[in-house]
């Protein structure tokens, strides 16, 4: 909570790393007053923080931005006309794009500022993106944007939601200001679309303005059917966006089949800051019940590789973040990292693969028919179809018949000696079958073993190393 | 079907074009299936219409037949025997290698096995190899000379020099079985030898066929010897004086081997005043022989007169029939030594001599070796052999897939048979139960087993032997659905394709992509048209056949690699060697296996490969999947805690093994050895989340500093061709990177034989290639036999190996170019 030391060994950036976030300096970084006045419209955030008189105010940085914190933060206070008390919260708990309300409320924030690109999960507070000089003029004159002009003439704007509390957005799509006949507005995303009537969001084209990233990762899989465009006012450039979506699509596909096969299920808790992540947890596992696979918990704070690997036998994780955090490319995961929604095609029946992608888990809680299109999300499932369907299943990855759930001991196979009481020695152990255990006898370590030796006799004592496991004493490195 | 004693299970098994369908078909006619005068052209086991369109068996098609045998003949039957009456179960098998995986199917129902050979061509590679798998699987083989219409009508050789021919088959074939089998095995002498009458002779398109038992009889009385003597006489160097009456065995003025003057001449006169038009020579060698010709075949001439007189004299289906049932085992006999092969069990247990006797009371023992198709969609028969015990309806029985293994419950599934039918060629006929000898379609298993499985009602039963296949799928394409929405019916349509063939694989690649895998580009072909017409029924884009490669290492690593865990606090020393030639192989075949005694592994691995033997004990297990080509070797002294990680190592080395450090591709034939390794003291800094990526990046490391190298596999391709051809046949495969090892003539036939190595990457497209510059006179057949290094260093994008790599990375949607050593090796 306190400014970071940017020690490059203590810090060690490989947490941002294993997220697939590299740590770009951003080409803005250390700016004069000037500015910084202009690019995070400091009159904006005074004016806010005055009109409701807050006291203690929490700065949110993104790793990119946070050379810029110290001083936009002495700024704030001298700016203000009140005396107020303003902090920083770095190093966020998730990802950077969220909202770290937890955080904020640990040092007893009357209000949190949110600066640089923001997934937009409603949560009230001010967000500032930073305005990023958009020479709007440049931007039209480029070939794209004519020959898009030219082609759908009924241009139309994607605006960000307000939340209750942020009085101002900077939006950078704002520039279109083509708008005419919108009726039908269609929010997602934390945004909103003016779309004319009788048509969805797949009959346009999509332009996006803004340097390539997340968001538009996000975007582009959401709506996999649009064209995208994009342009880059920092390189004043534009081009066809094609991340060969297919492509990306179809590696979610193959975890989905992993999914299918799994029997255990890690549900990891990757946000603290959407709302109703706790009912799409409570989800989850009913789901993933209905289907009779088994669940853990994890909240692990930011996911990295060498904290899931420690859980062996999980086959899969399902990671409930918010929408830009929840694609992992997962590569380098010791198991696959899905979201809610792929999840939920492996393990319902009625719901199919069918090119359609949603990143924003609250899409697929039940109540929220105004966010979905086209009925696809909310399914209601019936526990007891699922359970019915107990027939293994052909497995594309291995290639053999799988059980696509945990089994039931009802089948009696080899009852007698999987579940009975076992004498050994002077213990009575009762064998679960239980896919842990299974996963445990598998394991070639089992603990220490408590049976000694018939013939060792007591070991002397002896001093071990000293020092610390980076470096014991009688060791010459570094 | 009750009477095991007097059952015969036989597959049909011969190079392509050999005439198996055809010969089958004349086996068919005279059981009455069929009408004798169509045998030879319906082809009545080839069911499929492409079957029929093209010519070539796809599928292996079963037919039950009655047979009678005569009193007189009983005698010959050697092994136990109730009655007269036998029921045959005949196989008949494609010959085409890329559908060999059918044959072997085949061969594991059966014990015994009718090899064709085309006595024109003679023995072919494709002959070989499958009489090669019917010995492994201890199947006793007879002999059957096809096409001899051929010989006769086309090459028109002379009676001596085509005794010299057969002659030579015969040795070929025996030369073969003797390569294969041990006399003194538990099969005994298994050769083929026409004075026993296991060798067969004639003409499948025409009908007619013989055995020396035939002529035995018939010059029996004439010469007032017991057939079974003089047909010792009618074959080998025997000659005889039709004037004095008199044999030797050295021939010499006016004497001639018995086997022309006996049989060879009879038949070319025959053939010669037929097709001259003679109608006194023949019409009175038609009296003399003893053959009645119907009305209507009296007015036929040439071809069709000559096929309706030799079918009269010499049906082919008696012929066949009493060498199939006198010389081929039953199945009481044939368990006896077959249940060894077969149980993976104790030889001692329960099933193992359930088997063993052939026992119907005693526990349900079944192979279930491929699946066919139903008329409903999507469903199938478990096709499969009865080893022991009796297979009902309702029965509640064990199904045990390949993976099972005793005492867990992977793989195995309690269910009820919903129906037990025999099949028939094109039908099928519900039965109450089936004794075990008996071939047999199960209804209601096929949920529970991809392709094979064994079906018991033992609990402590093991499995029996999966089979092993001689091609391997390495040809691969990636297929999609025309229209993205029908992707849940593409997933099901691989479902069904998956279970269909014995040998098709369909997998999922990490990309997303759906990949089929055959054994050649004609088995793919047939296998994309099925899923396309039948299981899927929806249109299908395919890509480029694509080629799996391997990863590979050629020295050792010039250092010592070290890589640290996340945490800093643990460090992996690892080094990767390359395996010595031969030991990949052998891994592959099974003679070095993760299951069985360490000490005597570690034995053969000492004296056969130079390993330390104290090292060779420490193998910590092999990869991919627990059983692939690589090692992982633990040559640490005293380590601490070092068992506590050896599972996240093992988890790493699978990964990494799996997907190598290149493009992706599995590795083969490296063995990482573990020189030291240095862990934090308390365990949770130790854990898997630190120990397994920290493996796999080490082991990533290894591969990269010991100059890696593309493994590309490569068919051994076989080319029978004119001598005309052979330039073309050079010219082509110089081409195609491939290389000539072997030519050689055919004896007594102007064909070449020429084999070649040939890199599957270039065999697309080769057979039409080879086609279009020889005329239409080469005929290749091409099955993978070994994994080759792709000279040249992979890193150099320039290389054929560079750009192999590069394509498979983009392919999978991967970064491009190699990842740098420094992503995987730290410094101290």
């Amino acid at each position: 909570m306190a400014t970071p030391q940017l020690d490059k060994y203590n810090l060690s950036n490989d947490g941002s790393e294993v997220i697939a976030q590299r740590l770009q300096i951003d080409s803005y970084a250390q700016k004069d007053r000037n500015e910084l006045q202009s690019y995070y419209s400091l009159d904006r955030i005074v004016q806010f923080i005055t009109s409701h008189g807050y006291k203690r105010i929490a700065l949110q940085f993104p790793d990119s931005l946070l050379p810029d914190s110290a001083s936009l933060a002495l700024e704030i206070q001298t700016i203000s006309p009140q005396s107020i008390d303003v902090f920083i919260l770095a190093d966020t708990s998730y990802g950077s794009c969220c909202v770290d309300e937890i955080a904020a409320s640990h040092g007893n924030a009357d209000c949190l500022i949110h600066f640089g690109s923001a997934c937009l999960s409603p949560l009230p507070v001010l967000y500032v993106f930073g305005r990023h000089p958009v020479d709007a003029n440049k931007c039209k004159e480029n070939a794209v944007y004519e020959t898009l002009h030219a082609q759908y003439p009924n241009l139309i704007a994607s605006e960000i939601k307000v939340g209750k509390l942020s009085a101002i957005v900077e939006s950078s799509a704002k520039l279109l200001e083509d708008k005419e006949n919108q009726s039908c507005d269609q929010e997602e995303y934390g945004r909103i679309f003016h779309l004319h009537e009788g048509k969805e969001i797949h009959d346009y084209v999509i332009f996006y303005i803004g340097s390539e990233g997340l968001t538009l990762t996000n975007l582009m899989m959401s709506y996999n059917k649009c064209r995208f465009y994009s342009y880059n006012p920092d390189l004043d450039s534009s081009r066809s966006e094609s991340l060969s979506v297919n492509k990306a699509l179809m590696k979610r596909y193959y975890l989905i089949q992993k999914a299918k096969e799994a029997l255990v299920v890690g549900i990891v808790i990757g946000t603290l800051g959407v709302a109703d992540y706790l009912q799409t947890l409570d989800r989850l596992k009913a789901v993933l019940k209905a289907a009779n696979k088994k669940t853990y918990t994890f909240s692990v704070g930011k996911i990295n590789v060498a904290k899931l690997a420690n859980f062996m036998e999980i086959d899969v994780f399902v990671l409930v973040a918010c929408p830009e955090n929840t694609l992992l490319d997962s590569k380098e995961f010791y198991k696959p990292i899905l979201t809610p929604y792929e999840l939920e095609i492996a393990c319902l029946k009625e719901r199919e693969w069918d090119g359609t992608y949603i990143t924003d888990f609250r899409q697929l809680l039940p109540g929220n028919v105004g966010l979905s299109e086209g009925g696809l999300s909310n399914l209601e499932f019936n526990v007891d179809d699922e359970r019915k369907n107990r027939n293994p299943d052909y497995s594309f990855i291995t290639g053999h018949m799988q059980y696509t759930s945990l089994r039931d001991d009802d089948e009696n196979i080899n009852h007698d000696k999987q579940q009975s009481l076992v004498t050994r020695d002077r213990m009575q152990v009762i064998q679960h079958h239980t896919s842990a255990g299974e996963f445990l006898s598998n394991r070639s370590w089992k603990g220490l073993d408590d049976t000694p030796d018939d013939d060792s006799s007591p070991i002397n004592v002896v001093e071990g190393r000293r020092g610390i496991a980076a470096k014991y004493d009688n060791e010459n490195i570094y | 079907m009750d009477k095991r004693q007097n059952i015969r299970n036989m597959s049909v098994i011969a190079h392509v074009d050999h005439g198996k369908s055809t010969l089958t078909d004349s086996l068919v006619s005279k059981a009455g299936i069929i009408a004798g005068a169509k045998a030879g052209e319906t082809r009545f086991t080839d069911t499929r219409k492409d079957e029929q369109e093209r010519c070539i068996t796809i599928k292996s098609t079963a037919i039950s037949m009655y047979y009678e045998l005569a009193e007189k003949d009983l005698e010959y039957v050697t092994q136990e025997k109730l009655g007269k009456g036998f029921l045959i179960n005949l196989i008949d098998s494609p010959g085409h290698v890329d559908f060999s995986s059918e044959v072997t199917a085949a061969l594991r129902v059966t014990d015994g096995a009718l090899v064709v050979v085309d006595c024109v061509s003679g023995v072919c590679v494709q002959t070989e190899t499958v009489l090669r798998q019917a010995i492994s699987e201890r199947i006793k083989p007879v002999l059957f000379m096809n096409k001899m219409d051929r010989a006769l009508l086309e090459l028109q050789l002379d009676p001596e020099d085509l005794y010299q021919t057969f002659r030579r088959i015969v040795e070929n074939v025996n030369v073969i079985i003797a390569t294969y089998n041990d006399e003194n095995g538990p099969m005994g002498n298994i050769q083929v030898d026409p004075s026993k009458g296991t060798v067969g002779f004639g003409s499948g398109l025409h009908g007619w066929a013989f055995t020396l038992k035939q002529f035995g009889e018939i010059y029996a009385d004439k010469f007032k010897i017991e057939p079974s003597k003089l047909m010792g006489r009618l074959w080998g160097d025997n000659f005889c004086n039709p004037k004095s009456r008199k044999w030797n065995k050295t021939g010499g003025d006016g004497f001639v081997r018995g086997f022309t003057q006996f049989i060879l001449d009879p038949i070319y006169k025959i053939f010669k005043s037929v097709m001259n038009f003679e109608k006194e020579k023949y019409e009175k060698m038609l009296t003399q022989l003893n053959i009645k010709l119907s009305v209507e075949d009296r007015e036929k001439e040439g071809k069709p007169l000559l096929k309706a007189i030799m079918r009269r004299w010499l049906p082919a289906g008696d012929a066949l029939l009493q060498m199939i049932t006198i010389h081929l085992p039953s199945p009481v006999t044939a368990q006896k030594y077959r249940m060894e092969m077969l149980y993976e069990g104790p030889h001692d247990d329960a099933l193992a001599l359930a088997i063993k006797n052939c026992d119907p009371t005693g526990h349900l023992c079944m192979y279930v070796s491929k699946m066919v198709p139903t008329s409903d969609r999507g469903r199938f028969y478990a096709f499969g052999r009865v080893f022991s015990g009796t297979v009902a309806t309702g029965q509640k029985v064990r199904i045990m897939g390949p993976n099972f293994i005793p005492g867990k419950k992977e793989d195995l599934y309690l269910k009820q048979i919903q129906r037990t039918i025999l099949m028939m060629g094109r039908y099928i006929e519900p039965i109450e139960d089936v004794p075990c000898g008996n071939i047999v379609g199960l209804v209601g298993v096929d949920q529970f087993l991809v392709k094979t499985g064994t079906i018991t009602t033992f609990e402590e039963a093991h499995n029996l032997k999966v089979m092993k296949f001689s091609v391997s799928p390495v040809v691969r394409v990636a297929v999609e659905a025309k229209n993205p929405s029908d992707l849940p019916k593409l997933v099901e349509g691989l479902k069904r394709l998956a279970k269909s063939d014995p040998m098709v694989q369909c997998t999922i690649e990490e990309s997303g992509e759906h990949i089929v895998a055959g054994a050649g580009e004609l088995h793919l072909e047939i296998c994309l048209k099925d899923l396309e017409e039948d299981h899927a029924c929806i249109p299908i884009k395919k890509s480029d056949p694509v080629v799996s490669y391997r990863e590979t290492v050629s020295e050792e690593s010039d250092r010592t690699c070290l890589s640290k865990s996340p945490n800093k606090h643990n460090r992996l020393f690892m080094r990767a060697v390359p395996f010595p030639e031969g030991l990949a192989e052998d891994i592959d075949k099974g003679d070095v296996t993760p299951r069985g005694e360490v000490k005597a592994r570690a034995r053969l691995l000492a004296e056969k490969y130079e390993y330390d033997v104290s090292e060779a004990r420490k193998i910590w297990c092999f990869g991919p999947e627990g059983n692939g080509p690589n090692l992982l070797i633990d040559v640490t002294k005293g380590v601490q805690y070092l068992n506590e990680i050896k599972d996240s190592v093992v988890a790493g080395f699978q990964w990494a093994t799996k997907e190598g450090v290149m493009c992706e591709e599995n590795v083969r034939g490296v063995r990482y050895n573990i020189h030291d390794v240095t862990l934090h003291a308390d365990a949770i800094h130790r854990g898997g989340g630190q120990i397994i990526p920290t493996a796999r990046r080490c082991l990533y490391a290894c591969s990269l500093t010991a100059q890696p190298r593309i493994l590309e596999p490569v068919y051994l391709v076989e080319i029978q061709c004119p001598e005309n051809a052979v330039g073309g046949i050079y010219g082509v495969l110089n081409r195609r990177r491939g290389h000539v090892f072997e030519e050689s003539q055919t004896p007594g036939t102007p064909m070449f034989a020429v084999k070649a190595y040939l890199p599957v990457n270039e065999s697309f497209g080769f057979t039409a290639d080879l086609r279009s510059n020889t005329g239409g006179q080469a005929f290749p057949q091409c099955v993978f036999d070994h994994w080759q290094i792709l000279p040249g260093d992979p890193s150099d994008e320039a290389s054929k190996p560079g750009q192999v790599v590069s394509t498979t990375r983009k392919r999978k949607g991967l970064s491009a170019g190699i990842p740098s050593l420094d992503k995987y090796f730290d410094k101290l």
